[in-house]
């Protein structure tokens, strides 16, 4: 039992220590975000306010290695941020399962590895 | 003038469901919403239950959930509520004992959990002293006020949402001592409250700053605390 109730306090610290960091990175994604995107809406809505958005321009935009990398933030930053608020969420709701960190975290990735393939399609 | 007042009745042992009962009590000048309960109880029904003691807004006991809002009984006077219409709830997020009594024990559990005692420095020589003006007490003078009304602690909605919260009254006295240098016990307090349910349950609604008759910002001590977390992480904090 010494031994269960040991694991159980070692899972339940490695959790806690979680807490802090994913609180940390909410804020600093949060402030990113905000910058990411005030960049994201000048060049597409303000730098040439009479420009039609059209495919193509949006197509030869993303071969430029600034907007590759604006876009690849902004999406790593987003993901963590409405994840990591949705876990939050459920935290409130004291609703707690490392299944649930697992599978939002799964959700998290693979949603990652389709936006980056995506935007790999126009490099 | 008469006053429309209606009581929240339960009583857990004999009833089913709670229900409301009304009376209309003549309203007399300085008139507080404790006054109104006692006049209930003394002229009208004598089995209503309620919880009070100093009557001068010192002892905390006597919070209720009055107009929609957690305030100190003895400390609301009825003109400052701005109608005849009053209605008396006991104080949400606690068990009911009975009527307006709650059970306060998981409120001074979680306060219990802070250790909301100072363990002094032993390397301290008496007195002690930390002068107004130096910072050294940072934010405290004015937290130290706090008389575990518990009206915070009724307004918080991440205590209604996870009753495993330590809650703002809890986490401000735990931000008193941490803050205090002749506190030994720091880093221990600082483990506790870093908790999942401990400051990072806090989403900053300002509610228990709002209800506090003290006029405390709990949320300002719990930020605080997270700051001071964030630096224990990363190996930057000092106490």
């Amino acid at each position: 039992m010494a031994g269960i109730a040991g694991n159980l306090l070692a899972v339940r610290e490695r959790d806690e220590m979680l807490s802090g960091w994913t609180w940390l990175f909410q804020r600093i994604t949060a402030f990113f975000l905000i910058l990411v995107l005030g960049v994201h809406f000048w060049i597409l809505h303000y730098q040439n306010p009479g420009e039609i958005l059209v495919y193509a321009d949006a197509a030869r935009r993303l071969q430029t290695a600034l907007f590759l990398t604006v876009d690849s933030l902004l999406l790593a930053f987003g993901l963590f941020h409405a994840l990591n608020g949705l876990h939050n969420v459920l935290e409130d709701f004291n609703v707690r399962s490392r299944s649930i960190t697992f599978v939002l975290l799964l959700v998290g990735v693979g949603l990652f590895i389709m936006g980056i393939y995506s935007l790999w399609q126009f490099v | 003038m008469t006053l429309n007042v209606k009581v929240f009745r339960f009583n857990p042992e004999t009833d089913k469901m709670p229900r409301f009962d009304t009376f209309k009590i003549e309203e007399f000048p300085n008139m507080a919403v404790l006054d109104v309960v006692m006049n209930i109880q003394n002229y009208h029904d004598p089995t209503l239950a309620y919880r009070c003691s100093c009557r001068i807004g010192m002892c905390g006991s006597c919070a209720m959930y009055i107009n929609g809002r957690p305030r100190l009984a003895c400390r609301t006077q009825v003109s400052s509520l701005g109608t005849k219409d009053i209605t008396i709830m006991p104080l949400p997020n606690l068990p009911i004992i009975r009527d307006l009594a709650v059970d306060m024990e998981p409120f001074f559990e979680k306060y219990k959990k802070i250790k909301p005692y100072l363990i002094p420095k032993q390397d301290l020589k008496e007195p002690v002293i930390c002068k107004p003006d130096s910072g050294e007490r940072e934010l405290i003078d004015y937290m130290l006020e706090c008389i575990t009304c518990g009206a915070c602690y009724g307004a918080c909605t991440m205590v209604a949402t996870d009753p495993h919260y330590l809650g703002p009254a809890a986490l401000t006295r735990a931000y008193c001592l941490i803050a205090d240098k002749r506190d030994a016990a720091t880093r221990e307090r600082l483990v506790i409250v870093e908790q999942s349910e401990g400051v990072w349950r806090c989403h900053t609604q300002f509610n228990c700053a709002e209800v506090c008759p003290k006029k405390i910002v709990p949320t300002q001590a719990i930020q605080q605390l997270k700051k001071r977390c964030v630096f224990k992480r990363l190996g930057l904090f000092r106490g």
